[in-house]
């Protein structure tokens, strides 16, 4: 037996060195040290200007650039081979113009001139371009594991007609091709993977992928129309991993994330290589709209447009995080780890569930909603307060005893007309129904929130100014659709709103829970209070530590990054990527990351086809049951804009939520607060999660039964199994 | 070791049999939906991705690539045949996406371009060879057996040209090929057989003068109107053909019998108006119906095309849209099941999707000519219990469709289709009333109409004595109504005989109006005649009264005989359609009697054809309160009612005219003619100025614009 054990082992070592000297053959002289971290070395080469890190654990190392060496760069054209010999890549145009071209400039040719110097753990390399008149600098240095990489702000330097537009960050760190067994993780929704071997399964010609951190760049009613339409995620998180055979990366874009993208290139897109990169925006281009007197067209309906640069640089500081790691860690569950490890040291996340807490069980309830009509539109009080306290009544008599329950639709006019109106409806019960059932929900332990929206306004509601309170693309039209009736909200004057709304609620023990700010940021080009992406950024979280000085609690829709620090609940928080050709699996990284720190929700239960798969996935992606109710019937709600919500009603709902809960607090109440540590799809149907007291759960999603490890997992269920029970 | 070992090679094991199959789950909100009129209702997802085959896996491993695929066919050993247009081949597939073989040869010369493909059970390939203009015949291993050129016959003019696309092989051994506005038969010895399905284009009065009077070059110049084309087509297995076609007037999906006679539903045509109906026809509201949809996801106009469909065993057909990538499925009845897809980069979306198929499971093929893949598509629980209850509803089994009905609607509390299968088993049961307040959750107003005139046969009959009271106390009251109507209005003209001089007082002037009912010539004269002491009041009341009666109509009158929805009427609409008239009216009308010598003025017609519209509010009150029994059978006698009323009004209009003008018949006649052409002049001159307003506000705001952009 040991003889086999002995030559197992020599193979596998054997397969592995072979394989490791010929993906990676080691740096050539030319390299020099530079630092030493604990278990990675910065190395450089001051004749192609790039750099180089060893993970001494097993010697891989990770090339910023290509080396011509490993890939065969014979027979590509100049631009080629001199965007692969680059460690940035800055994009600019001339300002002031019309349509200008966007120009490109490659730190790795000719072009740009390159100034070293050495700091203690790192080196500082200062980037020119003569003919652009840009000049940049980048701080490199080894932090621990990870290597930093820092683009000042102070040092970006501009004279002449061209302005910076953007710059791309080492576009080629850790690229690989279909031999390499790998993947490229990028946070689209939750999360999903690119295998490098699945290129062959993929349509012949593909494209360039684009998330831009924290929703679009573009600020657009068509493009979160399109978004929302065909579901498209955006990348919640300002991440991206890279999986080479035993190591992998994990990048964080840690300061001026906002304005960031995350841009991935699948093999055959100009190179044959799979890459994943950081581009930060100095500048975004704009639409103008010319008037039809300018063009000789004849076409009066089409507004003739144009774009142009802003004129201002947008002035941040800029830092990525490149976090290494090998062997059992080198996959997105260690990458997970490493992000959550982060967030956690430099205090980007709040931990709100304590030790031994129950699972809550999430119920929202829509209160009203208006249906238009002929005169005046029909205000449908779908749950009044004293209904919402029956129902809640009638879950606590079936001994549901953790809930949290959102309120929607209680102001004048119901759901989805905003700003938000204050007094309560009095259909609703008024201000009096509103506090007593808010009594009782604080009687009875029940976390309650109002649904707030700050950031959408209706031109038919209207109680906001639509020339000082919105949102201005570059042009100076406000942003709206066709019908000029949508506006978004200035953050200014969605701050001084809560403000507002907040004196309002001063009495009451009631949470806020918003909507949409932790789905976008965006930048406003407001004459008077102007906003960048990341001062918008900002002032989401002021709102978010308003509402905490004064109330328990606070939820935010969406699990965008800057969020996670304040939010007591996320909800709405997908489980789906936007499910591209790249797409080969999607995983729950933005869950892993948050499990056990903060509770979240997806899409309510009742709303989809099959509650047996809704609620192994919840399983899957740890969150937590959620329901909307309503007392009424869902048909009242046949002609109004919420017919999405097609089944409704507490009575036919009530067992159903009630079980769940009971279920999920008698199996998987253990886990509720320990982090999920690895996930893993073990085949087709079958999943593994661990927990990080070693809890394992095994969900089957198939129609047969499943034998893995020695458990039986039935048909469409699942299977906890404690630490050390196998 | 040894353990772990043994683990090892069981997960192994186990991973290989697991079947391979694995459908992706959407665990995101859905965005399919129906259609209740234009209106979408969201439903819940109907179908999931399963699996992109965007290439095929040959034995070597291998891929091959689709190039501009036009056709995807399945035959009933389950391999699917797609016509590689671009790659100017055949490629023979399995179900689970590998290689079977590929197909180029057609006898004396390669295939070139086909665009269709047709295989038999035995696997016996039927290609339109579109490129070398002929239909080629290929045993299932790919040897040339013959092929079919343009048939001779002398019933295909000269210019016949022969490049077929679609077609399709019957039992019985005759050749379909789709031809343009029809479909042509050939059998197996190459002859023509005839046209199938040529749709009638109907009548138009445009075109009979035209070719009465037009010459030669204006004819050409002129569009001629055709039939509607065939764009794709398939047999089902009841043995009909299934047509998709740009026939946006008839259906664009066809169901046509042996002898070419569209069963499917139809529409439009059918709700077209003889001119013996407009006395006896209200328009009710039912909700159109139309194939697919008439407005893409902005809300723009578009016209479907749709371009192949697919007949699963049942007769469920789904129909591809190449305009916007949408799917539509329909029952056996034609009413919409279900609709997704859509144009997008993501997987389950399409750019440019061609050809459609279903398997015996249920699952959709979907083939794209841009994104050269093939989509496969899984029906959800949800929308298999959609197709169960449909199935057993068309098979008869309406009990048991009830039941899976009511499942439906555990998973969707909304879905239309299920609450019409509900009312439909409610009413067979003899519910009359649970199945009316389901036929109101379907809005089906002509179910609900059906329902109610059974539960008011019942409601009648067990009521009788109180009915008959009701109905003798009604004329009472309407009779006591119309002589106290009289008996005022006749006080009000004795008073303006009298003559007294001065302003009349309102109430009087009110009690005046009314006698426009009774004694029309004689109030009209003293409009005219004592026109220092009119009071405009009542005038103004009138018109009020005109707009507030419409609103209570729209909101009152009978459920199934409501010709518009309170929920998609628009106020400022109703205001003009009331009003505009009668004010446009008082203007042309002075212009044109103040010409043609008449005494009138403005004033005293203004008053006098705000008079003229009194029986409209006098009707329009009781009316909707009468509507309330009755039901969609008696919507003749509705109907003449309210057609009866406009007759009035217009007699009224016309003894205005004449008495207050003290025109002759003739010329009063010739007068009000006229007036209306002024009428009709008016309107186009105000929308002439309109457009012009329009048009010059455009210009100021765009230069205001530009002015704007030298700024930033």
């Amino acid at each position: 037996m040991k003889k086999l054990n002995f030559i197992i082992i020599i193979f596998i070592i054997f397969t592995f060195s072979v394989r490791i000297a010929h993906a990676v053959p080691k740096l050539s002289g030319d390299y020099e040290t530079i630092a030493k971290g604990d278990n990675i070395t910065l190395y450089y080469n001051p004749n192609t200007y790039t750099i180089a890190i060893e993970d001494r654990r097993n010697g891989y190392i990770w090339r910023s650039t290509v080396d011509s060496e490993i890939y065969n760069m014979d027979g590509t054209s100049g631009v080629l081979k001199n965007y692969m010999s680059s460690m940035f890549i800055i994009n600019y145009a001339a300002l002031g113009m019309n349509n200008p071209a966007i120009q490109s400039g490659y730190t790795g040719s000719d072009e740009s001139t390159i100034e070293t110097q050495k700091t203690e753990n790192g080196l500082i390399l200062d980037y020119d371009f003569p003919s652009a008149g840009i000049g940049f600098s980048a701080e490199i240095k080894i932090d621990g594991d990870s290597l930093v990489v820092r683009i000042p702000k102070e040092k970006i330097r501009e004279e002449g007609q061209f302005g910076l537009v953007s710059i791309k960050i080492m576009p080629f760190l850790g690229a690989a091709d279909r031999e390499v067994d790998g993947y490229i993780f990028y946070p689209d929704g939750p999360g999903a993977l690119m295998r490098y071997e699945k290129v062959v399964d993929r349509p012949k010609t593909m494209r360039e992928f684009k998330w831009d951190i924290y929703g679009p760049q573009n600020v657009d009613y068509e493009e979160y129309e399109y978004m929302e339409r065909f579901q498209k995620q955006q990348a919640m998180l300002p991440v991206y991993g890279i999986k080479n055979g035993q190591n992998a990366v994990i990048a964080i874009a840690s300061e001026g994330e906002g304005e960031g993208s995350i841009n991935l290139a699948p093999e055959g897109v100009s190179v044959n290589l799979n890459r994943v990169y950081f581009e930060f925006a100095y500048r975004h281009s704009f639409e103008i709209m010319l008037s039809n007197i300018t063009v000789h067209g004849r076409d009066v309906a089409k507004m003739p447009s144009g774009t142009r640069i802003d004129r201002e640089l947008i002035r941040e500081d800029h830092e990525v995080r490149y976090i290494f790691m090998e062997g059992k860690h080198a996959n997105y569950s260690g990458m997970a780890n490493a992000y959550r490890e982060f967030l956690i040291e430099n205090d980007r996340i709040k931990r709100v569930i304590s030790d031994g807490a129950n699972i809550p069980l999430a119920i929202d309830f829509l209160m009203g909603v208006r249906e238009e009509r002929l005169l005046f539109d029909r205000f449908i009080p779908m749950t009044n307060f004293k209904q919402a306290e029956f129902i809640t009544e009638e879950f606590i008599k079936n001994g549901v005893e953790d809930m949290q329950i959102k309120l929607k639709g209680y102001s004048k006019g119901g759901y989805g007309l905003y700003p938000i109106n204050w007094p309560i409806d009095s259909r609703l019960g008024g201000k009096k129904g509103f506090r007593s059932y808010s009594e009782f929900a604080k009687e009875n332990g029940i976390v309650l929130y109002m649904q707030a929206n700050f950031m959408n306004a209706l031109g038919q509601n209207g109680k906001f100014s639509k020339s000082n309170d919105v949102v201005r693309m570059g042009s100076g039209q406000p942003v709206s659709d066709a019908k000029m009736d949508w506006f978004l909200l200035n953050p200014a004057s969605a701050y001084d709103r809560l403000q507002g709304f907040l004196k309002s609620i001063r009495n009451y023990d009631i949470g806020i829970a918003f909507e949409k700010i932790g789905e976008k940021i965006y930048h406003d080009y407001h004459t008077k209070k102007p906003f960048s992406r990341m001062q918008t950024k900002n002032k989401w979280e002021e709102m978010l530590d308003l509402v905490l000085n004064e109330k328990s609690h606070v939820a935010v829709e969406g699990g965008n990054a800057y969020v996670l620090k304040y939010a007591d609940r996320l909800y709405g928080v997908p489980m789906e990527s936007s499910d591209y050709y790249i797409c080969d699996e999607t995983v729950p990284f933005f869950q892993m990351v948050v499990h056990g720190m903060i509770p979240y929700s997806s899409d309510p239960g009742n709303l989809f086809y099959d509650d047996v798969e809704q609620k192994l996935k919840w399983i899957e992606y740890g969150c937590i049951p959620y329901f909307e109710l309503t007392y009424k019937n869902a048909s009242e709600l046949r002609n109004t804009h919420y017919n999405k919500l097609f089944t409704s009603s507490y009575k036919n709902w009530i067992d159903n939520a009630s079980e769940i809960y009971f279920e999920f607090n008698q199996n998987l109440k253990d886990i509720w607060n320990e982090h999920m540590v690895e996930h893993s799809k073990l085949s087709e149907n079958l999943y593994k999660v661990e927990y990080s007291n070693g809890t394992l759960i095994y969900i089957n999603y198939g129609e047969k039964d499943i034998q893995y490890d020695g458990q039986i997992i039935g048909a469409r269920n699942y299977i906890i199994v404690e630490k050390g029970a196998i | 070791m040894a353990t772990r070992l043994r683990k090892l090679t069981f997960v192994m094991l186990i991973i290989l049999s697991i079947d391979i199959i694995f459908t992706h789950i959407a665990f995101a909100e859905s965005k399919d939906y129906v259609l209740d009129g234009t209106k979408r209702v969201p439903i819940p997802v109907t179908y999931n991705l399963r699996e992109v085959i965007n290439n095929v896996k040959t034995k070597d491993g291998d891929r091959i690539y689709f190039e501009g695929a036009e056709d995807i066919f399945r035959n009933s050993q389950g391999y699917f045949f797609i016509a590689d247009t671009g790659n100017s081949r055949i490629i023979k597939m399995s179900s689970n996406g590998e290689l079977v073989d590929i197909f180029k040869d057609g006898g004396d010369k390669p295939l070139k371009n086909p665009k269709g493909v047709f295989a038999d059970d035995d696997g016996n390939m039927y290609i339109a060879d579109t490129g070398n203009q002929r239909i080629v015949h290929l045993s299932a291993n790919g040897e040339f057996i013959e092929e079919f050129t343009k048939p001779d016959s002398s019933l295909l003019g000269k210019d016949f040209t022969f490049e077929p696309s679609k077609i399709a092989i019957s039992p019985t051994g005759y050749i379909y090929v789709i031809r343009g506005q029809s479909i042509m038969i050939m059998d197996a010895y190459n002859r023509f057989r005839g046209y199938l399905g040529q749709s009638d284009i109907g009548f138009n009065f445009i075109d009979v003068l035209l070719r009465k009077f037009a010459t030669e070059e204006q004819k050409r110049a002129v569009i001629k109107r055709t039939a509607a084309v065939y764009t794709n087509f398939t047999l089902g297995e009841d043995g009909m053909i299934y047509a998709t076609t740009l026939d946006h007037a008839e259906g664009e999906i066809k169901k046509l019998n042996s002898i070419g006679n569209n069963i499917y539903r139809k529409y439009s045509r059918a709700d077209r108006k003889k001119i013996s109906d407009i006395f006896t026809k209200t328009t009710m509201t039912s909700k159109p119906f139309v194939y697919g949809e008439r407005a893409d996801d902005d809300g723009n106009p578009i016209r479907p095309h749709f371009i192949d469909l697919a007949v699963d065993k049942d007769g469920i057909v789904t129909a591809l849209e190449q305009n916007t990538g949408k799917i539509y499925q329909y029952d056996q009845e034609a009413n919409l099941l279900a609709v997704f897809g859509g144009k997008s980069d993501q997987k389950g979306k399409f750019d440019v999707p061609t050809s459609i198929e279903v398997d015996d499971d249920g699952n959709i093929y979907v083939l794209d000519r841009a994104l050269n893949n093939i989509q496969v598509f899984e029906p959800t629980r949800f929308i298999k219990l959609v197709h169960e209850a449909v199935n057993l509803y068309s098979n008869g089994y309406y009990d048991n469709a009830y039941e899976v009905w009511s499942e439906v609607l555990k998973i969707d509390d909304n879905y239309p289709l299920a609450h019409v299968g509900m009312a439909q088993a409610l009413y067979k049961q003899g519910k009359w009333y649970e199945s009316m307040s389901e036929y109101e959750l379907a809005d089906d107003r002509a179910g609900y109409s059906l329902a109610y005139t059974k539960y008011r046969h019942e409601v009648f009959r067990e009521n009788f004595t109180l009915v008959s009271l009701c109905i003798i106390l009604g004329f009472v009251g309407l009779f006591l109504l119309i002589k106290g109507l009289n008996h005022v209005s006749g006080k009000a003209l004795h008073e303006f005989r009298v003559s007294k001089p001065g302003r009349m007082r309102t109430s009087t002037m009110i009690q005046f109006s009314l006698a426009t009912i009774f004694h029309p010539i004689e109030t009209f004269e003293y409009v005219k005649r004592d026109r220092d002491r009119l009071n405009y009041i009542p005038t103004i009341l009138i018109m009020f009264m005109l707009v507030v009666v419409r609103m209570m109509y729209i909101y009152t009158v009978h459920y199934p005989l409501a010709d518009i929805d309170p929920t998609e009427a628009n106020v400022f609409l109703e205001i003009v359609r009331m009003l505009v008239p009668i004010l446009t009216w008082v203007i042309a009308s002075f212009a044109i009697t103040a010409i043609l010598d008449g005494e009138a003025r403005m004033n005293e017609i203004l008053v006098a054809s705000s008079f003229c519209m009194l029986p409209y509010i006098l009707v329009n009150i009781p009316l909707p309160l009468f509507s309330q029994v009755l039901s969609r059978d008696e919507s003749t006698f509705y109907a003449v009612i309210i057609n009866l009323t406009r007759i009035w009004i217009l007699i009224l209009i016309f003894i205005s005219v004449k008495s207050m003008n003290d025109y002759t018949m003739g010329k009063c006649i010739g007068v009000c003619l006229l007036s209306c052409f002024t009428m009709a002049l008016i309107w186009a001159v105000i929308l002439l100025g309109m457009v012009l307003v329009v048009q010059f506000y455009e210009f100021i705001v765009g230069l205001i614009k530009e002015i704007k952009m030298i700024f930033i």
